[in-house]
């Protein structure tokens, strides 16, 4: 039976008469969001927590049409989709059957295609997909094997807790995806870098 | 036995495919310490990042990947046209094929507009951001006899400022003397240079980076005391890295027509990694 228990901020009660679709602990969950608030607002000091916030968490609001917690803004989003595709990879790590892992893998990778549309907006972003599209193209022709989807899972875990990485973190993603043999620099294969130039 | 690498080994050890990386990283297992040179970062820092710093500003600012190879096309320097054209053309291939696989199975709404021109910008300024650091990693030690853009004008990284790259490269003859200590440098390697002198000048039919190497070399030895200008320094500059490379390491290099006859003339071994020209087409 679903939960129609209720929490009150400023004396208003937001839950009342909200029933979860799937009968989920929605109200406990709006509680646990108030106690945070009103811990914060009394201290002054922000919740004690070893887990940092995820961008899909930190965007999501609760929708009173849904009636289920939703996520909207762009970060909120991309960190979703990647959360999606991470699990892809995870279930194609633990998978035996060969063509169920590849089928794992297509759909990871199919989803982060979709990611193309949030292209030009954050110039670190778009670092992050060229360098994923290029590892993908570089190994388009191999089997994956644990190393490169561990690289991968790597790569993504990063790109999800942020999706605007830092100059490290973006260091730290191609050294990741280089060290897991993916060939990030196969589109200058045939061009000459240092040929004799005039003032040479 | 040690190596040293010169420009294009770091270049397309950094830079280049897994193929041609791969290859420079299997001959360098073989050998104990490798040295590279501050004057090899300069010679980058003046050419493959100043294209890529180039093409990447170029792809911020212009709206079509058309409108780049526009500007490209008014340069006046046909070499570095061709460079640019070559690089820009490679990415620009690269991503191409890449959307017309796998983007066209997305919703239209979805599809970027300029899909090529964003992945460009993006591709350049990861390889522009990380060659820095990078270079360091590649090797144990980096020489620095030359002092090349040690005092006066110190040479700098490329500085993004959130859109796009400064690269300013100054032109060290407006800041001598005392920049740096070439002079002193090709004065204490006098024996050297009047080997490679020698053993050039024997070189039947020199092409023309030869030709240039020569005459500049010819003008160092002649005045002993005038500061040595930039076009006589980055003329000489494959000669300089042979004699700058320490006594016992082997020169890993990307152009045996050139540095077998540079190491002959000053008794170190030259290891190519490429095939010469010739040969590479003969095979193809």
């Amino acid at each position: 039976m679903a939960d129609t228990s209720s929490a009150f901020i400023n004396g208003k009660d937001i839950s009342s008469g909200v029933t979860s679709p799937t009968g989920g602990d929605i109200s406990e969950q709006i509680r646990s969001k108030v106690i945070e608030i009103t811990s914060f607002q009394r201290t002054g000091k922000e919740p004690v927590s070893e887990e940092s916030i995820e961008p899909a968490k930190l965007y999501e609001y609760f929708s009173p049409e849904t009636g289920q917690f939703v996520v909207d803004a762009p970060l909120g989003l991309i960190s979703k989709a990647l959360g999606v595709s991470l699990q892809r990879l995870r279930d194609a790590v633990q998978e035996q059957d060969e063509l169920e892992k590849e089928n794992h893998i297509a759909m990871c990778w199919s989803n982060l295609f979709g990611l193309v549309q949030y292209l030009g907006n954050w110039p670190t972003f778009d670092e992050v997909l060229a360098l994923l599209f290029a590892a993908f193209e570089s190994h388009r022709s191999f089997q994956y094997d644990t190393a490169d989807l561990v690289a991968l899972q790597r790569v993504l875990e990063v790109v999800r807790r942020n999706p605007l990485p830092t100059e490290s973190e973006l260091l730290l993603i191609y050294d990741s995806l280089e060290a897991a043999k993916f060939d990030l620099n196969l589109a200058l294969a045939h061009t000459d870098l240092t040929e004799a130039t005039e003032d040479k | 036995m040690d190596a040293f690498l010169e420009t294009t080994a770091i270049a397309d050890l950094l830079f280049k495919d897994k193929g041609t990386s791969g290859r420079i990283l299997e001959i360098l297992s073989k050998y104990k310490v490798k040295y590279s040179s501050q004057y090899v970062r300069m010679e980058i820092k003046r050419g493959v990042l100043r294209h890529f710093v180039y093409l990447h500003n170029k792809a911020v600012e212009c709206k079509k990947l058309s409108e780049v190879h526009a500007c490209i096309s008014t340069l006046s320097s046909t070499p570095q046209k061709n460079k640019l054209s070559t690089v820009l053309k490679a990415i620009e291939d690269f991503y191409a094929n890449f959307e017309q696989r796998e983007l066209r199975k997305l919703p239209v709404n979805s599809k970027p507009t300029e899909f090529q021109k964003s992945m460009l910008a993006a591709f350049l300024r990861t390889r522009i951001r990380r060659f820095w650091t990078a270079f360091e990693k590649q090797v144990d030690i980096i020489v620095d006899d030359t002092e090349c853009y040690k005092r006066l004008h110190v040479l700098k990284p490329p500085t993004f400022d959130g859109k796009v790259f400064d690269n300013t490269f100054s032109n060290c003859d407006k800041f001598k003397p005392g920049i740096c200590r070439l002079r002193d440098f090709c004065n204490d390697n006098e024996n050297g240079l009047v080997d490679v002198h020698t053993n050039l000048s024997k070189t039947q039919k020199p092409d023309v980076e030869t030709e240039k190497r020569l005459r500049a070399i010819k003008e160092v030895l002649r005045v002993k005391k005038r500061d040595i200008l930039q076009r006589e320094c980055w003329r000489m500059s494959d000669a300089l890295m042979v004699l700058e490379a320490p006594a016992n390491s082997e020169i890993i290099n990307g152009n045996c027509k050139h540095y077998d006859a540079l190491c002959n003339a000053v008794g170190k071994v030259s290891v190519c990694y490429r095939k010469p020209a010739a040969m590479a087409k003969s095979t193809a």
